[in-house]
């Protein structure tokens, strides 16, 4: 259940590692990013929610395989996962059942939005500029920072503005939702290798 | 008025049918400025026998569901699609004709958000309340926590008023459909991936031209051309709606009205002139020609409220049935000059007037099946033979005071009787007997019959191509079929719904069936949403507490004040809700009902979909299809027996004018008849109830021949008439066998064969050399026979 949020959250995450190779309006940025095949890292993650006195944190890791989807599995402080592949969207609860979010197969709506998420991770910025607004800051130093604002009610309805920052790799996004919660994720530990392992690529089949 | 004695009755009524005819001719005037013609073929199927509300369902269905012009354009990517899409757009807004369905729902969104969210603990989606109901307070806290730590909550509002994300997803599900705004465009995606852009456009035209123009045709390709421009040449298109259905069968039918009508009178007027040499007979039977023809619209739009496209395309044929009467009168006069016009036409009165009654006798049968169209065409024709008639017998003896004038045509044709075979029993005849046995025998064991639809199908192939492409990218429902579901108030029909799409939930798991669409799932009964709220309240509840505790806060506390149910009648009021209404009847004749429509249904399926909902209270399965077929079935074969019936009313009533010669004329028809039947099993074209029907109006038509060539015994006259007649006829009919409507066509084809064989067949069947003296001074003297 609630798709809706899941794959919002994807595009989110995609957004920040996938980093799109062919922008219109992101051209600079486009330039400046590698594209790699396979990318890995730490994820660490803050929330200030209206209504909550303290921050909301979190921590994780992830895995990107560009041409087979990509794993996100917070670690702390519980485990649990989604998975996004060619086919499907993947979560695994803390008690460990499984629950298929979106099922390409089962309607011409779903299989829109599961490929719409794989293009995201294939690094296709065309598609994402049909939804969002973009507006790139480049900064001498090799850095960058890039708005994102949605263009469709849709989308709307669940952000006001997306921020990324970043080099060579997506370094930090910043989500700021209409409701007026906010959500820092800041990446770590970024790199190229080991490859996949079977039983991980597997995971993405 | 066969009885008048003397010439003044005669005069008046001639008078009085003036002024009938002064009025007609006003009637027209006012008739064409703007016709009320029917284009919609449903309108030709009967709806007598349904009950009010499954009445209001299908012209509802008819009406409603897609009235506007759908284009979907598809281009290499999705830039170039939108390129061409906009181009198309643009054209289509520079001209007249057709304007943009503006429906672009995307900015009406937070406004439908907030209308329904005082409701929302009321509406959740299947798996939702599934979900809620078997879930533990763990996995619900769970659930909770997961959706507090994710990056976005995804929410619409405040975590707290709606800590387990319900509402997005309830959201989600009503979008569906795979639809999204995309560059102020509406787009779709294929199952192959492919992207399209939707474009709605609305008709501001009426559909009926005389001209036979297609203005719509004509905007859409001028559109078309400048998208393809914008696409660079790659561009495919999808196009459909009504109105373009309506469009193209009513260009096609003023076509055709204007090709057989045209047609067939020139050809009259033509036999007319060519047997006569005279203007006069030619102005006289066009005359009542068109006083037969503006009679029958004005008596079927003044009885029936309108008249249908193929009832004109058929009523075109009768110019080649009506000029019977003028032109029997006209050759009569020919073969016999001497003798006065007034005294002449009381002569012709009783052969005329019993060949006016089988024909209307026939047609009048077409009208027994509850079938409109039929009823239309049987109250057209009878209309316009009768008028036609009449003005003949009145007028003609009136208006014709000069003298006939011979001519080599009429004179040729005339004496060809003399010369046709006649029937005798000798071997040739037997040899010809046995073989049309044989043909008889093969052929009708051939024959199979149908009860198919599709005979009454005007629409152009690529037009019926395109909308079923459009109807599976757009997840469509089929208007073929359908659940009709009653109750007794608006609350029962939405419980009977829910109750039914339990029951459909199982066909789609099963694979039967795509999806369907009803009211009660955005907008469910009061009973649904009290039930849904007591699993919702708890459980949001808990998902609070829980959290604050696990995360050390106090509760936080919902914002949102407390919830109300959702009737439907407000709910259908919002923009949201607009697909729904044509779903929602309402109250039709104390009763309350709606349709659920279905999405993917396969033929293959068709059984198992009809029966899910057995047992179900209110619910009725409609197959709209299968209705038709049976309705056609079971008037091909009372129709059939009709026929039958026929054969022995109008062999009676030749029994009682022309006793032991009576089956002369009969015998010819019903030959006839088998032989064209014959001919169908042999070529392998099923018999439908068009076909029995065509058998009909053969029987009608077919009888006259041999009354006029009984009635006035060996006389080339008559023999004349019947030839000029029969002429005209086969050429209406056979250009009504040209018609696109498969119906029209097969209708033609039977009579275009039939009238030709009762033609050739009659003289042969005529009384032995037993000349008369008129016969003989026409056909002067050589009689060798050829038999």
């Amino acid at each position: 259940m609630n798709r809706l949020r899941t794959w919002l959250v994807l595009i989110v995450m995609l957004l920040a590692m996938a980093f799109p190779a062919h922008a219109a309006d992101g051209d600079g940025v486009r330039s400046r990013l590698a594209k790699p095949a396979v990318l890995r890292g730490q994820f660490e993650q803050q929330k200030q929610l209206q209504g909550f006195r303290n921050p909301l944190k979190s921590s994780g890791d992830f895995l990107l395989l560009r041409d087979r989807g990509i794993a996100w599995n917070t670690r702390k402080p519980f485990a649990s996962s989604t998975r996004l592949t060619r086919k499907r969207l993947l979560a695994t609860m803390p008690d460990g059942s499984t629950q298929v979010l979106i099922d390409a197969g089962a309607s011409p709506g779903m299989a829109a939005v599961n490929a719409l998420l794989m293009a995201l991770v294939a690094g296709d910025l065309d598609a994402l500029a049909t939804r969002f607004t973009l507006k790139e800051t480049l900064r001498a130093d090799g850095g960058w920072s890039l708005a994102l604002q949605p263009r469709d009610a849709a989308l709307k309805q669940a952000f006001t503005r997306i921020v990324l920052d970043g080099d060579r790799y997506v370094r930090g996004v910043e989500i700021i939702e209409p409701a007026g919660d906010r959500t820092r994720i800041v990446f770590s530990d970024l790199r190229e290798t080991p490859p996949a392992t079977r039983q991980e690529a597997a995971q993405l089949d | 008025m066969a009885g008048a004695s003397g010439g003044r009755a005669w005069r008046w009524l001639a008078w009085a049918w003036l002024l009938a005819v002064l009025a007609l001719g006003l009637q027209q005037v006012m008739f064409w400025r703007a016709p009320a013609i029917d284009t919609d073929i449903m309108a030709l199927l009967p709806g007598a026998t349904e009950d009010a509300r499954l009445a209001a369902a299908n012209l509802r269905l008819s009406e409603a569901v897609t009235g506007d012009v759908v284009v979907l354009l598809s281009a290499r990517d999705w830039p170039t699609t939108r390129d061409a899409a906009h181009a198309f757009a643009r054209t289509i807004g520079s001209g007249k004709g057709l304007r943009p369905a503006g429906d672009n729902n995307a900015d009406s969104m937070s406004t439908a958000i907030a209308a329904f969210a005082p409701h929302r603990q009321g509406l959740l989606t299947p798996t939702q309340r599934e979900w809620l109901r078997s879930a533990t307070p763990d996995a619900i806290a769970d659930m909770a926590m997961a959706r507090l730590y994710s990056p976005v909550s995804g929410g619409i509002g405040r975590w707290q008023d709606d800590p387990l994300g319900l509402w997005p997803a309830w959201w989600q599900a009503r979008a569906g459909q795979g639809m999204q705004v995309r560059d102020e465009l509406v787009s779709v995606r294929g199952d192959d991936g492919r992207d399209w852009a939707l474009l709605r456009f609305k008709s501001a035209q009426p559909a009926f031209r005389l001209d036979g123009d297609a203005p719509l045709q004509t905007v859409l390709d001028a559109a078309a051309g400048d998208a393809r421009k914008a696409a660079g040449g790659d561009l495919e298109m999808l196009r459909g709606g009504v109105p373009l259905h309506a469009e193209a069968a009513a260009s096609r039918a003023a076509f055709e009205v204007n090709t057989i009508g045209l047609g067939s009178l020139l050809a009259v007027l033509l036999l007319v002139w060519l047997a006569f040499r005279s203007l006069r007979p030619i102005v006289l039977v066009g005359v009542s020609l068109l006083v037969g023809l503006a009679a029958a619209i004005a008596v079927t739009s003044w009885i029936l409220g309108q008249v249908h496209l193929i009832t004109l395309v058929f009523g075109a044929t009768l110019a080649g049935v009506a000029e019977d009467y003028g032109i029997h009168y006209f050759a009569c006069r020919q073969g016999r000059p001497e003798v006065p016009p007034r005294p002449m036409m009381r002569s012709l009165l009783p052969a005329l007037a019993l060949a006016l009654l089988t024909s209307v006798l026939a047609y009048l049968a077409l009208g027994i099946a509850p079938f409109p169209g039929l009823r239309q065409m049987a109250v057209f024709a009878t209309t316009a033979l009768t008028a036609t008639f009449i003005t003949a017998v009145l007028w003609f003896p009136w208006l014709d005071t000069g003298t006939p004038r011979h001519s080599r045509f009429a004179a040729r044709i005339a004496g060809s009787l003399a010369h046709w075979p006649r029937l005798r029993p000798n071997l040739g005849s037997g040899v010809l007997a046995l073989a049309a046995v044989l043909f008889i025998g093969g052929g009708l064991q051939r024959l199979q019959a149908s009860d198919d639809l599709r005979g009454l199908q005007t629409s152009p192939t690529a037009l019926l191509q395109d909308e079923i492409a459009i109807g599976k990218l757009l997840g469509l429902p089929s208007p073929a079929q359908y659940f009709l579901v009653e109750g007794v108030d608006a609350q029962a029909v939405l419980r009977n719904e829910e109750r039914l799409a339990d029951a459909l939930r199982r066909q789609v798991a099963a694979g039967h069936l795509q999806g369907w669409r009803a009211v009660s799932d955005t907008l469910p009964s009061l009973q649904r949403q009290q039930a849904d709220r007591d699993l919702v309240i708890p459980a949001e509840a808990l998902a609070r507490t829980r959290v604050a505790a696990m995360l050390g806060e106090p509760a936080p506390a919902t914002t949102t004040s407390a919830h109300a149910s959702l009737q439907v009648e407000d709910g259908l009021r919002q923009p949201l809700a607009a697909p729904l209404r044509p779903l929602w009847l309402g109250a039709v004749d104390g009763r309350h009902a709606s349709l659920v429509m279905l999405q993917g249904l396969t033929p293959a399926h068709l059984t198992a979909v009809a029966t899910a909902a057995n047992g179900i209270e209110g619910v009725r399965w409609i197959d709209r299809t299968a209705t038709f077929s049976s309705l056609l079935h079971r008037y091909r074969l009372q129709m059939g027996w009709l026929l039958l019936a026929g054969y022995v009313a109008v062999g009676l009533a030749l029994l009682a004018r022309f006793r032991r010669n009576a089956w002369r004329a009969w015998v010819p028809t019903v030959l006839a008849a088998l032989l064209s039947l014959a001919a169908l099993g042999w070529l392998g074209v099923p018999l439908q109830l068009f076909g029995v029907l065509a058998q009909l109006l053969l029987l009608g038509l077919g009888v006259d021949y041999g009354i006029f060539l009984l009635e006035h015994e060996g006389d080339g006259a008559s023999w004349l008439a019947v030839c000029l007649g029969a002429a005209s006829t086969l050429l209406a009919f056979g250009l009504l066998s040209l018609s696109a409507t498969p119906a029209l066509h097969g209708f033609g084809l039977t009579l275009l064969v039939g009238i030709s064989l009762v033609w050739l067949l009659s003289p042969c069947f005529r009384p032995h050399a037993r000349q008369n003296a008129s016969a003989a001074a026409l056909a002067k003297a050589s009689t060798s026979e050829t038999s």
